[in-house]
């Protein structure tokens, strides 16, 4: 199909108008208005205290959901790719399950599982552990959206290298551990990496699903999108909100130009 | 495998291609790794992983919904105020998809089939909203469409602001959908078509569009699927006015606010309901169209 | 290969830039109170619950509180919110020490749990630190020309209030003209016919907070703003375009603050809730916005603090525990039945 040059124009001019006025000019904005006093203000803006601390708590986050999701992600990407998996239907959608679950419903979820009067509730007094207006609630928040990325990204490359490899290493008297850090581990390592880049902005930006679980101390269970909502809303603070939403933007910024460069490594394997 | 990049967020592609045949080899091969305890524990651990995270959570507020039977369930849905949240966000959500629908495809057909300078930036900024964080979405809208707007459109605490808040988190879905079947076109049909004496809209109807369908109805409906749920991009900009702007979402919080768990419980399973629905008729849908394609070629 | 190394060089300058960000944290949002704050040794750490509006006072309150030989070492975890579900997360295991509610029922709620002591409020104020009037704030130069409740009726004004079932702020909001119409409850029905009108045709939007409501009404949403004095004098030093008009008739707010009989560290918490009495952090109140309790610096503030015509109190309507019942409980209350049936 050729269109006339005109044609074209006109299907160009109205796809770039669309996403400028819906991506670009926005963005624009915020870092004009996050930028326009200078450098400085910025900066003394996202280094207050609390500042600092929600950055490391979401980083913190970060840093214990990726390792949970990067072990029991392969494994079940693993058993479903592999094994004889009992109903496996019904597996395939529980990990899918997460995508199609609103944020404010997961935190409902927690809240009624792990929450005072919830089936869970009685661990707190037995144990001491706080889930609900804790880290821990936080981090089981965080898992439950981001638990399909890795199993997403690992389970379809390991149909795809097949099993012939493995299998051989397997006759050459390769243990399954050995198999596995040999073989099939060099082989997932992009699509692994993949679906740990995705975990890391998911989790960074998690919003409603942890506000819904924490208790709302700033420096101490704030992250850095509850303290955008907060300096927003409950600080008065526009300026402030704007800031780190710059600083988190940069963060998603970082994952996007990092996304794109492994997606080119992905596919050109 | 295509070089665009699956969305960050986006439910997988309601049926894995390569799924099928490489099942087939692995079960008609000999299993490796580890006995059968090894795998018996394995199993094991994905189970108890996946009920923990995700199934008991979900157990948890279906069986709280029904705290006051059937009928405390059926009244905190039928609430008028749930029912208002329920239809601003459905309609708002269509709508989105079908705005999606038509810019989706619209940006996809020209980032594949037109050249122009800047176009790989343009299509690297095409995920950002799946790596913006919501909250950032929300603000970085309401700093050009909200009160302060330097261009002075104030959309915030609209059925308007919603929607653009809505179009935002969505755009990925069909774009990313639609592009790789679009690089896959045989364009060899389409010029045959044309040196036939087909016209440009009669080759878009009758022969790429059948080729694109299945790709942007699922994008749409994926679109579809995250509005419905959506939280983040709406709590700045949508101003939550209960019977205009207020989504199901925001009611569900509320209701936690206002100490009504049960309230909270059953609307949320009818929201979950809804989406998942969505995507249950969505990989249904696509398995009968492989299958129709599979017994036709 | 090239690439890679640039994805690597890239991710991992990332990651540095992060971790280079990650000096030693803290609760405050201000960066001078960073050197301020920083006492060394042993500290003790109290969690403050409270409702959003009373942060700019206790900005002012906490530094000074741990300036006194009480304070010294104590630091402060504060967490803002609506107030009704404040007090639901607390009575629901969110960790507090202190809790500084709008209203009264908030506490209540957590003496009922049997997390804060029933003779909570057997002080001298009744564990009543500071308190304000129920206010109307107005866009720049009051271009609707509302100056008493009844102009809140007129057709077209529209008026913002925050959900009164999670903010505290938005009962105090409908209890004034309530007070005001049925002559403090005598005439219920007329209270209550006002509350209804107001409700059902000029309050549109449900903030879940005082705060949000201010952010909404800032925002561009409505004519009318029903708040807390202090929050109208709050909004109007930090220079938006409002002002606020206090009916003739209005009614006094008095918010609480209770220590958790559950806190681990009581004894800094009473200290600290008896801090909020004294003199000097009378004056902080006071100079916050909100009306100190302590009669000589009331006195001393008066000027700033125009005594209405008539001010109405939650004693007038007989107590919170007769009016939140009747008025608020969330199936049988009457002000519930208005809100339900304005929703339909």
């Amino acid at each position: 199909m050729r269109t006339s040059r005109r044609a074209t124009l006109a299907l160009r001019t109205l796809a770039l108008v669309y996403l400028v006025g819906l991506l670009a000019v926005p963005i624009v904005v915020i870092l004009w208005r996050t930028f326009g006093e200078g450098l400085g203000p910025f900066l003394a803006s996202v280094r207050t205290p609390a500042a600092v601390s929600a950055l490391n708590l979401s980083l913190l986050i970060v840093a214990i959901t990726v390792p949970l999701n990067v072990v029991f992600g392969v494994v079940t990407a693993i058993a479903l790719a592999r094994w004889r998996v009992p109903f496996r239907g019904v597996v395939q959608a529980v990990v899918d399950l997460p995508f199609a679950v609103s944020p404010i419903v997961v935190g409902v979820s927690l809240i009624m599982l792990w929450g005072v009067g919830g089936w869970f509730g009685g661990l707190e007094q037995s144990t001491g552990i706080k889930v609900i207006f804790g880290l821990p609630g936080m981090v089981i928040a965080t898992v439950f959206v981001t638990l399909p990325f890795v199993v997403r990204e690992v389970e379809p490359v390991l149909h795809e290298i097949g099993t012939e490899q493995e299998q051989a290493a397997a006759t050459l008297g390769a243990s399954g551990w050995q198999t596995f850090w040999r073989i099939t581990l060099p082989a997932i390592r992009w699509g692994l990496t993949y679906g740990v880049v995705l975990t890391v902005a998911r989790a960074l930006g998690e919003f409603g699903a942890v506000i819904m679980v924490s208790s709302g101390f700033p420096g101490v269970s704030q992250t850095l999108t509850l303290l955008v909502h907060s300096r927003y809303i409950d600080d008065h603070n526009t300026y402030g909100a704007y800031t780190a939403a710059t600083l988190l933007m940069g963060l998603a910024l970082l994952t996007l130009l990092g996304m794109t460069l492994l997606d080119r490594k992905r596919t050109h394997r | 495998m295509s070089t665009t990049t699956q969305p960050v967020g986006a439910p997988p592609s309601p049926a894995p291609p390569s799924a099928a045949p490489a099942r087939a080899s692995s079960q008609g091969g000999r299993r490796r790794r580890g006995g059968p305890g090894g795998r018996a524990l394995g199993l094991g651990v994905v189970g108890l992983w996946l009920s923990l995270m995700v199934l008991l959570p979900l157990a948890a507020l279906t069986v709280r919904s029904f705290d006051d039977g059937l009928s405390g369930f059926w009244a905190a849905v039928t609430a008028p105020a749930a029912l208002a949240a329920l239809e601003v966000t459905l309609g708002v959500s269509v709508v989105v998809a079908l705005v999606n629908a038509v810019m989706g495809t619209l940006v996809a057909w020209v980032l594949v089939r037109d050249e122009f300078p800047g176009q790989r930036v343009v299509n690297a900024l095409i995920d950002l909203p799946f790596a913006l964080p919501t909250i950032v979405a929300s603000i970085v809208l309401l700093s050009l469409y909200g009160p302060n707007s330097p261009i002075g459109v104030h959309l915030n605490a609209t059925r308007w602001g919603l929607g653009v808040a809505l179009a935002f988190v969505t755009l990925p879905f069909v774009v990313r959908s639609v592009q790789p079947v679009l690089i896959e076109l045989d364009r060899e049909v389409e010029e045959a078509a044309a040196s036939l004496g087909a016209s440009n809209t009669t080759i878009f109807r009758r022969v790429v569009l059948p080729s694109l369908a299945p790709a942007v109805i699922s994008g749409t409906g994926l679109a579809f699927a995250r509005a419905v749920g959506e939280y983040g991009s709406v709590v700045l900009i949508g101003g939550n006015i209960p019977r205009e702007t207020q989504v199901v979402s925001q009611y569900i919080q509320q209701q936690i606010e206002i100490d009504s768990p049960a309230a909270a419980a059953a609307v949320s399973v009818a929201l979950l309901s809804v989406s998942f629905l969505t995507l249950f008729v969505l990989r249904v849908w696509a398995t009968l169209s492989q299958r129709r394609e599979a017994s036709t070629a | 290969m090239t690439s890679r190394r640039t994805a690597l060089a890239a991710l991992l300058t990332g990651a540095t830039l992060m971790v280079g960000a990650c000096a030693g944290g803290g609760a405050s949002d201000n960066v001078d109170a960073a050197a301020g704050g920083g006492a060394a040794g042993a500290t003790t750490t109290l969690n403050l619950y409270g409702y959003a509006v009373p942060k700019v006072g206790y900005d002012l309150v906490i530094p000074a509180f741990q300036k006194t030989e009480a304070g010294k070492g104590v630091q402060f975890q504060q967490s803002y919110g609506a107030s009704g579900d404040q007090s639901r997360k607390v009575a629901a295991g969110a960790e507090a020490d202190i809790v500084s509610f709008s209203v009264e029922p908030d506490v209540t709620r957590l003496v009922d749990a049997k997390m804060v002591d029933p003779g909570w409020s057997s002080g001298e104020h009744r564990g009543i630190p500071f308190g304000s009037v129920v206010t109307i704030v107005v866009r720049k130069g009051n271009p609707k020309g509302i100056k008493d409740w009844d102009d809140l009726l007129k057709p077209g004004v529209e008026v913002v209030t925050p959900n009164p079932f999670s903010s505290g702020s938005a009962k105090w909001n409908l209890l004034a003209p309530y007070a005001v119409k049925s002559q403090g409850g005598q005439d219920v029905q007329a209270g209550l016919d006002y509350v209804n009108a107001l409700v059902s045709d000029h309050v549109k939007v449900q903030p879940k907070s005082g705060r949000e409501a201010t952010e909404t009404f800032l925002q561009g949403s409505g004519d009318a703003l029903l708040s807390y004095e202090n929050e109208a004098l709050f909004i109007e030093r930090e220079g938006d375009p409002v002002e606020h008009v206090t009916p003739p008739q209005t009614f006094k707010i008095e918010n609480p603050v209770a220590v958790l009989s559950t806190s681990k560290n009581a004894a800094k918490a009473k200290a600290f809730d008896e801090f909020l009495y004294t003199p000097q952090a009378q004056k902080l109140w006071a100079q916050a916005g909100f009306r100190p309790v302590d009669e000589t610096v009331a006195a001393e503030f008066a000027a700033d603090f125009p005594a209405p015509e008539k001010l109405w109190t939650i004693a007038d309507l007989g107590g919170w525990s007769t009016v939140d019942p009747a008025l608020f409980d969330k199936e049988k209350g009457s002000v519930a039945k208005i809100y339900n049936a304005a929703t339909q």
